[in-house]
């Protein structure tokens, strides 16, 4: 009988300490949840005057950018490279 | 303003680029009737990869040109901001709006230049075994010819602006937006 009662004893125990566990575990989760929802709002709020600044800069084109800018457009002449295509078939003519 | 033109010229050479499509199988057509003297498959079949070659390659080129001049354009946009903030701050830009006007032109041009383009349409009159080479390398000669024009327009273009970038840059103070900043504050500051 008392063999009987310890183990029921045991299981209840252990019973218990999955619930608190589990109970633990669900308010950590819920917790760290909510502190990365945090993070990620606060984080949002520092980044959007960051991002209004970044439009800013964009915006003012120095003339510097202005100049790089007409620099990096190339324009290049493949024309030749391009019809060799062409030449080819032709010497079959 | 640009960027009104920009769509129109884009939906005009779209509307270019349709009547073309229809226009090119109507060469086809009287392209097969022109080589119908030659009695070598082969030749007859390379003449029309030709054709096919060049069409393609000036849809391809007109295409890239678009490219580059929409742009070039946007680059000019960019300037005529800052002068329009040059001008408020009170700094002498005439000589950059002269350059911008001369970039307009040269864009205007260009694109003018990729619409004829667009609509040209490359075919040979009729030939026999003996012309055939030499008719279809005139072609080829005078589309080549044809496509360095519009690049050097293009080109023409790119260093109108870049001139217009580079008188701009030359105006004292012309990056400077603090003036009216630094005026605010003082304005702030006496309030």
């Amino acid at each position: 009988m008392d063999t009987n009662n310890n183990k029921d004893t045991i299981k209840k125990i252990i019973l218990i300490l999955i619930i608190i566990i589990s109970i633990v575990a669900i308010i950590k989760i819920q917790r760290d949840g909510s502190i990365w929802v945090e993070n990620k709002s606060n984080e949002q709020e520092i980044l959007s005057p960051v991002d209004i600044e970044l439009n800013n800069a964009v915006d003012k084109n120095t003339t510097q950018e202005l100049n790089t800018s007409i620099d990096n457009i190339k324009i290049e002449d493949t024309t030749d490279v391009d019809l060799k295509i062409v030449d080819e078939e032709l010497n079959k003519l | 303003m640009p960027k009104k033109k920009e769509k129109n010229f884009k939906k005009e050479i779209e509307a270019t680029r349709e009547e073309v499509k229809l226009k090119i199988e109507d060469m086809k057509a009287s392209f097969k009737e022109n080589i119908s003297k030659i009695k070598d498959e082969n030749k007859k079949i390379s003449s029309e990869k030709i054709i096919t070659i060049i069409q393609a390659l000036n849809t391809k080129f007109t295409g890239q040109l678009s490219v580059k001049i929409d742009q070039i354009e946007n680059v000019l946009v960019g300037i005529e901001s800052r002068i329009s903030k040059a001008d408020t701050n009170g700094i002498d830009t005439s000589l950059a709006k002269a350059e911008v006007l001369k970039a307009k032109e040269a864009i205007t041009i260009a694109r003018d230049a990729i619409n004829t383009q667009t609509s040209k349409i490359y075919t040979i009159g009729a030939v026999d075994e003996s012309t055939l080479r030499s008719e279809m390398k005139k072609l080829r000669d005078s589309f080549g010819a044809d496509i360095k024009t519009l690049n050097t327009k293009i080109k023409a273009a790119h260093t109108a602006v870049k001139n217009t970038a580079t008188t701009l840059a030359k105006v004292p103070k012309v990056d400077d937006d603090s003036t009216n900043k630094v005026e605010d504050n003082t304005i702030n500051n006496n309030q």
